[in-house]
């Protein structure tokens, strides 16, 4: 059977190595962005079961990939999974982001990494294709 | 709860203490901060080690303030943070104080002697290639050491000439008015001898027993988005847990549970933190 996918968009090499370190718990095949527009990029060519994604990021921010994501013709696209991992943790930044439908939002510096494998874990098992 | 009273007045009489420069300012976090600019850095994957046994105990990652902390039991420890773009321990940097921060941590072994504590170290590190992140976030997080540092250094200097100044008028043209600024000024003195400064971390409890909860998690959620935690902790055996949060008005949920899955929520209550930015409070399930 095939491994699921998920991609990592993050732009902090350090972050992005200590996350998937952290996921290679999981049997997953991990694909990494550093920036907005890399991870349009990788979405569309391996379409991954999972996006953790970042909302501050350099040529595209976080906020503008799912709202790409979200208007994307093809369902697969446009109903991909994502949950947000990010440090911004206001109020409005999270109303936005629940307004793109996202399966989680997680505060980088109030969440343990090992809380959000757990969180991925959760979701990929809940696939039912 | 009286506990809690106490607690609330406490918080605010030490930061009139640290203000006027009576008591030096606790540190309910560490900040992870860039050595030259003193800007605070993140995300910084912040490792603390054992070093007993080398590994590591606990990792967090710091906040857009730069800002990260551990509640941990007694025992010998060294930090490790790591970012990119950036170096540690700092060569720009010595000393403990660098005229905007204090406390200030190099790599060395620390001990937490007595009780669980939070450790507290501000840690500079050195920028070595251009990082795009902390260039960003110049329109989001809006921080000037420098104006920090000199706006305490005024108050701090206000609160001693106006004591000056009282001590002055008693010789020459001494007056009711007088003597009550300088009784004001007495009972201050008091004050900074007798009340202990605030914890910083928060506690719960089963019951008005004072048995505490020694497992569990703890979540904060802001009151419009309840389904949204947007900082966990875990409840250390002691009952202790560390929540750092901005100031404002929250959900608190206590779960008895570590686990997800399992978990079985057993209270929530609507709390304010304030100007501290940790949760310090005694909270009581029954």
């Amino acid at each position: 059977m095939a491994k699921k996918k998920i991609l990592l968009v993050e732009d902090d090499e350090n972050l992005r190595n200590a996350m998937a370190g952290k996921l290679a718990a999981l049997p997953l095949e991990v694909y990494q962005a550093a920036d907005g527009e890399e991870a349009i990029t990788m979405i569309l060519n391996h379409r991954p079961d999972l996006v953790l994604l970042d909302l501050l990021l350099p040529k595209l921010d976080g906020f503008k990939v799912l709202e790409r994501l979200r208007a994307y013709p093809d369902p697969a696209i446009s109903g991909m999974r994502v949950i947000v991992l990010s440090n911004l943790w206001s109020q409005k930044d999270i109303l936005q982001v629940q307004g793109l439908k996202v399966a989680d939002y997680f505060v980088k510096a109030h969440t343990k990494l090992e809380q959000v494998v757990v969180r991925i874990g959760q979701v990929l098992e809940f696939d039912k294709s | 709860m009286l506990s809690n009273l106490f607690i609330f007045v406490n918080n605010y009489l030490d930061r009139f203490l640290v203000l006027s420069g009576l008591r030096k300012g606790q540190a309910y976090w560490g900040t992870v901060y860039d050595s030259v600019t003193k800007q605070p850095l993140d995300p910084v994957v912040v490792r603390l080690v054992n070093a007993h046994t080398g590994k590591v105990a606990e990792t967090c990652i710091t906040g857009i303030t730069g800002r990260y902390g551990f509640l941990v039991w007694p025992g010998k420890f060294k930090i490790l943070p790591r970012k990119s773009n950036y170096a540690f321990p700092s060569q720009k940097v010595s000393g403990n104080k660098d005229g905007v921060y204090e406390n200030l941590y190099h790599g060395e072994f620390f001990e937490i002697s007595e009780d669980s504590d939070v450790v507290p170290f501000n840690i500079p590190m050195d920028p070595v290639n251009f990082d795009w992140n902390q260039k960003a976030k110049e329109q989001v997080v809006k921080f000037s050491p420098f104006w920090e540092h000199l706006w305490r250094r005024l108050v701090s200097l206000l609160f001693w000439f106006v004591l000056i100044l009282a001590l002055v008028h008693i010789f020459f043209s001494p007056s009711n008015f007088v003597y009550a600024v300088l009784g004001f000024y007495v009972a201050i003195f008091f004050l900074a001898m007798v009340i202990p400064k605030p914890r910083r971390w928060g506690r719960v409890f089963l019951g008005s027993d004072k048995n505490p909860a020694s497992e569990g998690l703890v979540e904060l959620s802001f009151p419009l988005l309840p389904d949204t935690a947007i900082a966990k902790a875990e409840i250390m055996a002691d009952g202790k847990f560390f929540l750092r949060a901005d100031p404002g008005k929250y959900l608190l949920k206590i779960s008895t549970s570590l686990s997800r899955e399992d978990k079985e929520l057993q209270k929530t209550f609507s709390i304010k933190v304030g100007q501290e930015n940790v949760i310090n409070r005694n909270l009581l399930l029954k």
